[in-house]
């Protein structure tokens, strides 16, 4: 077994991943939808509860339905520090969208004008990158971050300022000694991007579930270890009372 | 203090007939400062866009603000339409003038409103206003003057709207069509126009005054060791008016005219 602070939280894999996930690197998973790939997001976020700071960007779930999840399998959410990012953009952006919509289409009266007069509003205008980013940098001890999911920051932003996301992430988990999982759950996105942010990450997994005979059975794909190609793996995976295993030891491929 | 036009004979003659051109030439927006009245033939033509233009510490903001006082005090509602200066600080500055009254704003005859919160509450915060944006900021500044019955208007500074609208078609096109809204309101307005000293030039793109009614220009002069501020007309529709030139002083009670009598050595603006 890996030290404790490189621990993915798959007891099979860690064991037979000799490098684990060290501090410094960062991970996507790619899983689409009923691949279970939330749930190996939030095994990772919990394997590292107890050892630093695990910080939990959720972008579809509420933040009580991740909660949930965490104690249906005895995992202890209040370790960990859940930011809901959907809800606060929607609060701060989409709420505001539609607000400006009703008043440019119904006009404004003096009260609105002169009343609660949102002096603030300019300086704290809503950015989804820099309220992560802001976060990260209040971080100067290891830490450990999941994004679940990048597919909202393509919704919001454009490809290119994804990557820079993902670059800054990266930077900063070398710079103190972090620990990211990044997950995609469509497999939609531009290749070219795809290709930046897998060139990125030092380990890449992805989770498929296929049908096969009245069940579907779901494989890990270990598709990339930094400097460690001889670790790449083919797994099936189920999930037992404490999260995702791996049915069978990975068999190396060579 | 009465100051008579120095030189008649040099006031331009009315222009009938143009897009700003007030209903009839004979109903004047009296603006309450005496002198600025008297060499205006007693105010300025209802209706009429004014633009003052002037320099820093030339009194624009402060001649303006009179005008809406004194306007409030006859009854008319007054607007201040503040870009850079939150209209709490302006209220404070007022109130050191003898003039202002505390009532006028709290009985509602005397209006402020800060226009970066339109901008926020509309959404509009891109830098440069988009062609949509600008009517919309438009159709904004008429139905407050219209739900108000405003009937003088203070825009300070049109400059700073003429940052985010960059191109000079645009800024002629906001400028004709709110010109169009306020004058069918019967509102007079005062849109005040920063400006550096550049001989020959009232605004910042260059087109704002060949669209106005008039132009009121303010600058500092310097004689015999003392800074003067002087004000002349540069043009205004619908009324004669004397082209000479001024030197103001901004005392508690007002802004006071005298001509300006022109010994001892002078800049220009």
């Amino acid at each position: 077994m890996p030290d404790s602070d490189r621990i993915l939280g798959i007891p099979e894999l860690d064991t037979s991943l000799a490098t684990a996930l060290p501090p410094g690197w960062m991970a996507v998973l790619t899983g689409p939808s009923g691949s279970g790939a939330p749930l190996l997001a939030k095994q990772f976020a919990n394997a590292g509860v107890g050892i630093s700071p695990v910080l939990f960007y959720t972008t579809y779930e509420r933040t009580r339905d991740v909660e949930e999840a965490f104690e249906d399998f005895g995992w202890d959410a209040s370790a960990i520090k859940i930011v809901n990012l959907a809800d606060e953009y929607y609060d701060r952006v989409l709420v505001r969208g539609l607000e400006v919509a009703r008043a440019r289409e119904q006009g404004l009266t003096l009260e609105q004008m002169t009343i609660d007069r949102p002096k603030d509003r300019v300086a704290t205008r809503y950015s989804l990158t820099t309220r992560m980013l802001a976060d990260l940098a209040a971080i100067d001890t290891p830490f450990r971050l999941v994004v679940d999911s990048v597919d909202f920051f393509f919704e919001v932003l454009q490809a290119q300022e994804v990557t820079t996301v993902a670059r800054q992430i990266r930077y900063r988990c070398q710079t103190v000694g972090g620990q990211a999982l990044l997950a995609v759950h469509s497999r939609n996105h531009d290749p070219a991007f795809m290709g930046a942010l897998e060139d990125l990450a030092d380990l890449v997994f992805d989770l498929r579930a296929e049908p096969k005979d009245d069940r579907y059975e779901t494989t890990l794909y270990v598709e990339k270890v930094r400097h460690r190609p001889d670790l790449q793996r083919i797994a099936r995976a189920q999930i037992g009372e404490s999260g995702w295993t791996l049915a069978d030891r990975p068999n190396p491929k060579r | 203090m009465e100051v008579p036009p120095e030189n008649p004979a040099a006031a331009s003659p009315p222009v009938e007939g143009g897009l700003m051109a007030p209903a009839t030439a004979l109903e004047r927006c009296v603006t309450g400062i005496e002198g600025l009245d008297n060499i205006l033939s007693g105010g300025i033509p209802k209706g009429n866009m004014v633009l003052v233009a002037g320099s820093v510490g030339t009194g624009k903001t402060t001649l303006c603000l009179e005008f809406l006082v004194r306007g409030a005090e006859r009854g008319e509602r007054s607007l201040f339409l503040s870009v850079t200066e939150a209209s709490d600080k302006l209220i404070q500055n007022l109130s050191t003038f003898e003039f202002f009254r505390a009532d006028l704003v709290t009985n509602g005859s005397l209006v402020f409103v800060d226009l970066p919160v339109i901008y926020d509450r509309l959404g509009l915060e891109h830098e440069e206003l988009s062609e949509d944006e600008i009517g919309i900021l438009i159709r904004t500044i008429r139905d407050l003057v219209r739900q108000l019955g405003v009937k003088r208007l203070v825009l300070d500074s049109l400059t700073s709207v003429g940052y985010r609208i960059r191109r000079d078609e645009r800024i002629r096109d906001f400028m004709l069509r709110l010109g169009l809204e306020l004058s069918d309101a019967g509102c007079t307005s005062l849109l005040v126009s920063e400006i550096g000293p550049v001989a020959g030039r009232y605004s910042l793109h260059g087109v704002e005054e060949a669209i106005v009614d008039g132009v009121v220009l303010l600058w500092n002069t310097r004689r015999q060791g003392d800074i003067l501020r002087v004000l002349q007309i540069i043009k205004m529709r619908g009324t004669s008016h004397s082209q000479a030139q001024y030197v103001i002083e901004l005392t508690p009670i007002g802004l006071l005219l005298a001509p300006h009598l022109k010994g001892g050595r002078m800049e220009g603006p």
